[in-house]
């Protein structure tokens, strides 16, 4: 082939695979990013500005600098005597521990069951402690600070189709729950705690109708609140400086939304394919599970930090799979784990790679230590309903079994399995 | 009417940018569809050029060179998204064996040489060819946009272009193999 019919044949491929229009969201980021930013000064508008300030009068310039100094120093010297006195202390340095991992199983073999919370401890795999038989509990997720836990509870006796309570309990073996709300549904729990520990954002299932709605629960038991209008999905989430809660919507296109938690400042982030979502710890970003297999990650105006492919076929990707693809971040905000086809992706935001846990039964939920180092999952052998409790590291060494017996999920709950963090000085 | 809107835009005039953007935004993504063969990374470095240009546009001093200086800014941005592919692509343990590929499907796939041929070159090559090739630009152009001296980019293109007409013939001959096979 000639040089000249080469190069006829590349443009003609050219021609072919050249897209002719752009997509209908490619310039809106751009666009809000631009009205919220002043562009750049160069060098030399640097040093035009530089002279104005120069030709000022020199008294102006000479008091200003002045009273900056002057209370500079009132500051500093202010500080001291503080200290030195006692009335100022400087903060003691902390270190976030593991604590107790929430998780259920079911005891009898009647139908209903009857599922308790167990608390256990990860080093020696016993039973700190359990939810009484007198109520039919699961669905734990500890606070932020680790004092208590939000959890779903039935009386038991009543049949499985009878109100259904959302409480809350101090983490100890002591059971004090305080209702927050009482619902005659099967309502899917996954509840995301205030950064304060004093509410609950958590999408909620309403009776007779086909959808769900976003509320928020003070979590001292004063009745909830709906927060919002728009139709939810399952997953919603706080953002980690208490500003923002993020959530999806329903319908065809599963849009992303954040929300202030006093239900002003409606935004849509997302308009389509989202799954599921979760915050930074660390920043004002989100990571989300998508229809088009990937994982996600935004800023808070809705600007794609990055985009990496989770393992699976977007052809048959089922968006209906509540919770099943939810990511979860590491404390640190380096990483996000997501359960994908019971294989556990890890996804190294800082690096931009992928590595792949694979074990002998399917992963169904997963929770990160405090360190980041190792997490902690739910395997369930196929046709059987409870599974094991283990600890799988992230570099390759075995799984240390935890617990027998427990389960992934119960009583329609999504947060069925919690690691409890503890300060300590 | 660019020059005006470079002009406004430059001063800090927001609608203006934003009539800029969309007037250039969809030559930009066919440019970036070309160099990293992915929809989603040519946004990626659409939406970054575009930003970068509104940051930077009250540096620009000849607003005539706007176009060229609009061409080295994506071609740099792709650069930094092939990057980003690469340490994208580094899939690192224990990942399911993927099922092996049937020989009709590979046969399909090699209906469309070209496409494989250009993917495998690096993004520097692929850049160096869309530049001159789809863009039409004259070599010194060409050189400013891709950021390097002029015999540099014509040597690169040589290469590029070598190295596909090598690809596309090798494949070729390897699917004649394979239809023989089947036969």
């Amino acid at each position: 082939m000639s040089s000249a019919d080469f190069d006829r044949r590349l443009n003609d491929w050219f021609d072919a695979v050249e897209p002719r229009t752009v997509p209908l969201d490619l310039l809106a980021p751009v666009l809000r990013h631009v009205a919220q930013t002043r562009q750049d000064r160069g060098p030399w508008q640097r040093f035009v500005a530089t002279i104005e300030l120069a030709r000022r009068p020199m008294t102006q310039v000479s008091w200003g600098l002045g009273l900056l100094i002057v209370t500079a120093l009132l500051i500093v010297a202010l500080a001291a005597v503080g200290l030195a006195a006692g009335i100022i202390r400087l903060p003691a340095k902390t270190t976030i521990v593991d604590g107790l991992i929430a998780v259920q199983d079911e005891i009898g073999s009647e139908e209903p069951g009857s599922y308790r919370i167990r608390f256990i401890d990860p080093r020696t795999g016993t039973d700190v402690f359990t939810t009484p038989s007198s109520v039919r509990a699961c669905g734990a997720q500890f606070s932020p600070d680790g004092s208590q836990y939000a959890f779903l509870y039935q009386d038991a006796g009543s049949d499985a189709g009878n109100d259904i309570s959302v409480a809350v309990a101090p983490a100890v073996a002591d059971f004090q729950p305080t209702l927050l709300m009482r619902k005659p549904v099967q309502m899917y729990f996954d509840p995301a705690w205030a950064p304060d520990a004093r509410s609950l954002a958590s999408t909620m299932e309403v009776a007779d109708l086909a959808f769900r709605e976003l509320w928020v629960l003070p979590a001292d038991g004063r009745g909830g609140r709906r927060l919002t209008e728009v139709q939810t999905s399952f997953s919603a989430d706080w953002s980690t400086d208490g500003e923002w809660i993020a959530f999806v919507g329903v319908g065809l296109t599963h849009p992303l939304y954040i929300i202030r938690p006093d239900g002003s400042d409606l935004r849509l982030l997302v308009p389509s394919g989202v799954d599921s979502v979760a915050w930074s710890p660390v920043r004002r970003e989100l990571a989300f599970s998508a229809s088009d297999a990937r994982l996600h990650v935004i800023s808070l105006n809705g600007t794609e930090l990055l985009a990496m492919d989770d393992g699976r076929d977007p052809i048959t990707t089922d968006l209906t799979g509540a919770g099943v693809i939810a990511p979860v971040w590491s404390d640190d905000g380096t990483k996000v784990a997501m359960v994908v086809d019971g294989a556990l992706k890890i996804f190294d935001i800082a690096a931009g790679s992928v590595a792949s846990i694979v074990l002998p039964d399917p992963i169904s939920r997963s929770v990160w230590s405090a360190s980041g180092r190792t997490l902690v999952v739910v395997t369930t052998p196929a046709e059987q309903v409870s599974g094991d409790l283990l600890e799988v590291s992230l570099n390759g060494t075995a799984p240390r079994l935890i617990a027998h017996g427990v389960r992934a999920n119960c009583m329609s709950a999504s947060a069925a399995l919690s690691w409890q963090r503890l300060t300590q000085p | 009417m660019t020059r005006d809107l470079v002009d406004r835009a430059k001063q800090g005039d927001r609608d203006a940018f934003e009539q800029l953007a969309r007037s250039v935004a969809t030559r930009l993504y066919a440019t970036a569809t070309l160099i990293l063969r992915d929809t989603y990374l040519a946004s990626d470095a659409v939406q970054e050029t575009l930003i970068e240009v509104w940051r930077k546009l009250p540096m620009l001093r000849d607003t005539q060179a706007f176009e060229a200086w609009l061409n080295k800014i994506l071609v740099r941005r792709c650069y930094a998204a092939a990057r980003q592919t690469r340490r994208l692509q580094a899939v690192v343990t224990n990942i399911e064996v993927a099922p092996s590929v049937r020989s009709d499907e590979w046969l399909v796939d090699a209906r469309d040489e070209i496409e494989r041929a250009f993917r495998r070159l690096s993004p520097d090559q692929r850049a160096v060819l869309v530049v001159h090739h789809r863009l039409g630009l004259a070599d010194a152009d060409a050189a400013v946009a891709l950021g390097i001296p002029v015999g540099t980019m014509k040597s690169r293109l040589n290469r590029a272009t070598a190295a596909l007409r090598a690809s596309v013939e090798a494949d070729s001959r390897d699917v004649a193999a394979v239809k023989g096979n089947v036969a």
